[in-house]
C-alpha cells in the first residue's frame, strides 16, 4: 500500500476536516503498520526532554506511522484503558445482558466508575473510533475491526493472554462500545450551570499556582472533529508546560443531553435548564482561584455539590472537593448552526482564555467544515466536548504532602457521578514522587488505584522492581526483551502522551487523556517505576542522578515557560 | 507403548498487518478463503491433524495480529513454538523488509534454546495479484533467506491455494524435526524411549 508521506498537522487537519479527509479515508487507518524505525523514532522523540516534541516536523512520518504511535502507546500502558478491576465487569456485561439499552445503561454505569482518567481516555478514544468507523466504507475499518486492532490496549488481561476466545469476546464488547459510543458519557462534574463566576474563574484559573490544580485547557471536542488551530492555541496557553509536566488528574466537559443529568446521582447541572435543552457543554477550570468567591460559591451551592461523599470518605475532600470549580455553558439543542453556539463559544473564550477556541466564527476552519459535514450528512452531534482539562499536579517540592494515600479504586465506587473528579489536592497531596528526587525512598502505597489484579505477577508494593534487559531488537531501538502488560515499568510513561499532546496541536485527544492516566499509574506505582519509565526508551534504567538532574532541568524550564505564558495569557485577555 | 505420544506441533505465524497470515491459515486449514478486510483480534489458533512420514501429528497454527507485535501479545504465547512462519506480501516492499525484525523479536521473546537452528520458514504470499505489482523479487527474498541460515522460502497465494499445502507440509516437517530435536537435547533418559515408537510408524 502507498503511503504517502505527510505531516503530522496535516493528517490531523485531515482528520478534522479542515482538508480531504485522508486520515479518516486511508484504507486500514490503525491496522496497517508504519515504519517500525520511524515509530520508534516517534516514540524516542516524544520522550525526549525539554521539548517533547513539542517541535517536532512531522514531514517525512506517514500517516502510519502517527496512527501506530498512538495504538502503541496504548498497548505499552501499564494498565489497560480499562483497567484489569473492570475486565471481567465489561465482558460481563456484554455476555450477560442481552438488551442493547440495558446494555448501554450498564456500560455508562461502569464507565462512571472508572478511575477518571481513564473513563476520560475511553471515552476520547471511543469518540476517535467511531469517527473512523464512520468512514468505514472507505478505510475498510468498521468498528469490528478497530476494536480488534484496539482490543490489546482497551480490553485485555494477562490471565486471558493465551485464550484467543476471550479476545473475541474483549473485542466484541470494544465494538459495542465503538457503535454505542454517542450513548455515554463521562462522569458529570458537579456543578452549577451558567454561573458568570466561573467566568471569572476561568480567566484566573488559567493562571497556576502551586501547589494546586492547573488548567490543561484542551480545545474544543466536538465529536472528533478538533480544531488543529484551537489546539496550537492551546500550547500557547499559561500553564500548559507545567501542566503537561505535572498533570495528573483532569477533568473534562463534554456535552450530555440533559435528561441523563437529571437522573444521575448528585448531578445537579443543568437543573435549570429547560428541558428541550439537549447538549450543554461546560468546561472546568482551576488553579488560581480566589478563595473567597469559592466560599461564596461553597455556600451557594450547599448541599448541591456532593460534600457528603468527600466528607465520608475524607473530611479533608470535601474541600478540595469545591475548589473544583466549574462552569459551565449551555448551548441550545440539537443545533449545528455556528450562530446557536455563540453565546457558549463567547463564554468559553472567556472562561480558557483562548482566543480561538470556539467555533462561532464563521470564517475559522472548523466552522466551514462543520457546515460542510452538515450539508453532507456527516456532522454527528458532539459527544464529547471538552474546553478544559483539570489537572492538579503533585507539587514540585511536595510540601502539601499530609493527605494520606488514598486508592482512587477505594472511593470509586461509592462517588456519585461528577465527584469522581478528584479533589484538586488529592493528588497534590499524594507523595511526591514523581517530581521529587528525594522521594526516591518512599514507600508505595500498599494498595494502588485499583489495577491490581491477584493474578498479575506484580510486585506486592506495586513497584517494578525488576529492572529491564535490554535487547537490541530489528527495530532499531533498545528495548526490553520482556515488555509485556505485566512489565508496566517498561512502557512508556506519562511523558510520551504528554509530548505527543503538545507537539500535535490536533493530535489525538485521547492521547492526552492518557497520559493522566500514566501519571497516575506512574506516582501510584512510586518514584521507582517513574525512574524505570524514565529508562524505558533507551531501554535501560538510568542513573538515579542523571534522572533526577534531567528533573531538576525540567522543572526550572518549565517555571521559566510559565513565566514567559503567563505574559501571554495577558496579551489574550487584553485582547478579549 | 502401543499408542505413541500424541505430538503437538505449535506453530506461530507472524509478519506484517495485510499480508495474508489469517487468509494462509484459513486456506490451509479451511480450504477456505474470504476477500474480506477483516482484521485478526490480538491470536487466534487452529488445529490440524498432517501426516509426516507416517506419523500423525497436530498441528496449532497461531495466527497473530499484525499490528504492533509482540506488545500486546504475552512471553507465554510465544514459548514452546515449534516453527515460526514469517510471511510478507510480495507485493509491499515494506512487509518484506520488516521480516528481519519480525524474526528478531520473534527469537527475543520466544527466545528459543537454540536460536540459529530454530526453524524458520519464508512466504511470500499473493502472487496471485499482477506481476506488474510485484515489489519484492523471488531472488531478493531467497538471497535474505539464504543469509540467514537458509530459511525454506515459499511463494504462495491463499487466495487461490497455490503452494500453501507444500509451505505447510515443510513447517510441519521442520517444526517436528526441531520437537524432537528438543526432546533428544532435554531428556536424554527418555530419548530411547521416544525414539523407539518413531520407527514404529503406527500412528494410524
Amino acid at each position: 500500500m502507498a503511503q504517502q508521506k505527510v505531516s503530522f498537522k496535516k493528517w490531523w487537519k485531515n482528520i478534522t476536516g479542515t482538508k480531504t479527509a485522508k486520515a479518516t479515508t486511508t484504507r486500514g487507518i490503525f491496522r496497517v503498520s508504519g515504519s517500525a524505525k520511524r515509530v520508534s523514532e516517534l516514540q524516542l522523540i516524544f520522550d525526549t526532554p525539554p521539548t517533547y516534541g513539542s517541535q517536532l516536523d512531522w514531514t517525512g512520518f506517514t500517516i502510519h506511522d502517527a496512527s501506530n504511535v498512538l495504538r502503541r502507546y496504548l498497548n505499552y500502558l501499564p494498565d489497560p484503558v480499562i483497567t484489569l478491576e473492570y475486565y471481567e465487569k465489561f465482558r460481563d456485561v456484554y455476555k450477560n445482558v442481552t438488551d442493547d439499552t440495558k446494555k448501554i445503561a450498564a456500560y455508562q454505569e461502569l464507565i462512571s466508575k472508572l478511575p477518571p482518567p481513564h473513563s476520560c481516555l475511553l471515552m476520547y478514544l471511543l469518540d476517535l473510533l467511531s469517527l473512523f468507523a464512520h468512514h468505514s466504507d472507505e478505510n475498510l475499518m468498521d468498528s469490528k475491526n478497530l476494536a480488534s486492532v484496539f482490543q490489546p490496549g482497551v480490553l485485555s488481561h494477562p490471565s486471558h493472554a493465551m485464550s484467543p476466545g476471550e479476545y473475541m469476546t474483549s473485542a466484541a464488547v470494544l465494538k459495542f462500545l465503538i457503535d454505542n459510543q454517542s450513548s455515554f458519557t463521562l462522569p458529570q462534574p458537579n456543578i452549577d450551570d451558567d454561573d458568570e463566576e466561573m467566568v471569572n474563574f476561568g480567566l484566573a484559573g488559567a493562571q497556576p499556582s502551586r501547589p494546586g490544580p492547573m488548567t490543561f485547557k484542551s480545545s474544543h471536542y466536538h465529536g472528533g472533529f478538533v480544531n488543529a488551530a484551537d489546539h496550537e492555541k492551546l500550547y500557547e496557553q499559561p500553564g500548559f508546560e507545567d501542566e503537561l509536566d505535572t498533570g495528573i488528574k483532569r477533568q473534562l466537559s463534554l456535552h450530555k443531553p440533559i435528561s441523563e443529568h437529571a437522573t444521575l446521582p448528585g448531578n445537579t447541572i443543568n437543573r435549570s435548564k429547560s428541558t428541550n435543552s439537549s447538549i450543554s457543554s461546560r468546561h472546568s477550570q482551576s488553579g488560581k482561584i480566589s478563595s473567597n468567591l469559592l466560599a461564596q460559591r461553597r455556600s451557594d451551592r450547599g448541599s448541591k455539590s456532593s460534600p457528603k461523599v468527600y466528607t465520608e470518605r475524607d473530611p479533608h475532600g470535601s474541600e478540595d472537593t469545591k475548589e473544583n470549580d466549574l462552569s459551565e455553558i449551555s448551548k441550545d439543542p440539537g443545533t449545528t448552526d455556528e450562530n446557536s453556539l455563540t453565546p457558549r463559544s463567547s463564554v468559553i473564550r472567556k472562561a480558557t482564555t483562548s482566543p480561538v477556541i470556539g467555533s462561532d466564527d464563521p470564517n475559522s476552519e472548523f466552522t466551514i467544515r462543520r457546515k460542510q459535514l452538515k450539508s453532507e450528512g456527516l456532522h454527528r452531534e458532539p459527544s464529547i466536548f471538552c474546553e478544559t482539562i483539570e489537572i492538579p499536579f503533585p507539587a514540585p517540592t511536595g510540601s502539601s504532602g499530609n493527605e494520606p494515600f488514598r486508592p482512587s479504586s477505594a472511593v470509586a465506587p461509592n462517588i456519585p457521578r461528577g465527584a469522581q473528579f478528584l479533589p484538586p489536592n488529592r493528588f497534590a497531596s499524594e507523595p511526591q514522587l514523581q517530581y521529587s528526587p528525594s522521594a526516591t525512598k518512599a514507600v508505595s502505597p500498599p494498595t494502588v488505584s485499583g489495577h491490581i489484579d491477584p493474578s498479575i505477577p506484580r510486585q506486592q508494593d506495586n513497584s517494578y522492581v525488576s529492572p529491564p534487559t535490554t535487547a537490541k531488537t530489528g527495530l532499531g531501538v533498545k528495548r526490553s526483551s520482556a515488555t509485556t502488560r505485566k512489565d508496566p515499568a517498561q512502557r512508556p510513561d506519562h511523558s510520551m502522551t504528554i509530548q505527543r499532546a503538545k507537539s500535535n496541536p490536533g493530535d489525538l485527544v485521547s492521547i492526552s487523556a492518557r497520559s493522566q492516566s500514566h501519571q497516575m499509574s506512574a506516582s501510584h506505582t512510586g518514584n521507582h517505576t517513574y525512574e524505570m519509565f524514565k529508562g524505558w526508551i533507551s531501554g535501560k534504567n538510568k542513573d538515579h542522578d542523571s534522572t533526577t538532574k534531567e528533573k531538576e532541568k525540567d522543572k526550572v524550564k518549565s517555571e521559566k515557560k510559565r513565566d514567559s505564558l503567563t505574559e501571554k495569557q495577558r496579551k489574550y485577555k487584553s485582547q478579549e | 507403548m502401543a499408542s505413541q505420544r500424541k505430538v503437538l506441533l505449535k506453530v506461530i505465524i507472524l509478519g506484517e498487518s495485510g499480508v495474508g497470515k489469517t487468509s494462509l491459515m484459513n486456506q490451509y486449514v479451511n480450504k477456505k478463503f474470504s476477500n474480506q478486510y477483516k482484521a485478526t483480534i490480538g491470536a487466534d489458533f487452529l488445529t490440524k491433524e498432517v501426516p509426516i512420514d507416517d506419523r500423525l501429528v497436530t498441528m496449532q497454527i497461531w495466527d497473530t495480529a499484525g499490528q504492533e507485535r509482540f506488545q500486546s501479545l504475552g512471553v507465554a504465547f510465544y514459548r514452546g513454538a515449534d516453527c515460526c512462519v514469517l510471511v510478507f506480501d510480495v507485493n509491499n516492499a515494506k512487509s518484506f523488509e520488516t521480516l528481519e525484525s519480525w524474526r528478531d523479536e520473534f527469537l527475543i521473546q520466544a527466545s528459543p534454546n537454540n536460536p540459529e537452528n530454530f526453524p524458520f520458514v519464508v512466504i511470500g504470499n499473493k502472487i496471485d495479484m499482477d506481476e506488474s505489482k510485484r515489489m519484492v523479487s523471488q531472488k531478493r527474498a531467497m538471497a535474505w533467506c539464504q543469509s540467514k541460515g537458509n530459511i525454506p522460502y515459499f511463494e504462495t497465494s491463499a487466495k487461490e491455494a497455490i503452494n500453501v499445502e507444500q509451505a505447510f507440509q515443510t513447517i510441519a516437517k521442520n517444526a517436528l524435526q526441531h520437537e524432537v530435536n528438543v526432546k533428544i537435547d532435554f531428556h536424554d533418559p527418555i530419548k530411547i524411549d521416544s525414539d523407539t515408537p518413531d520407527n514404529n510408524g503406527c500412528a494410524c
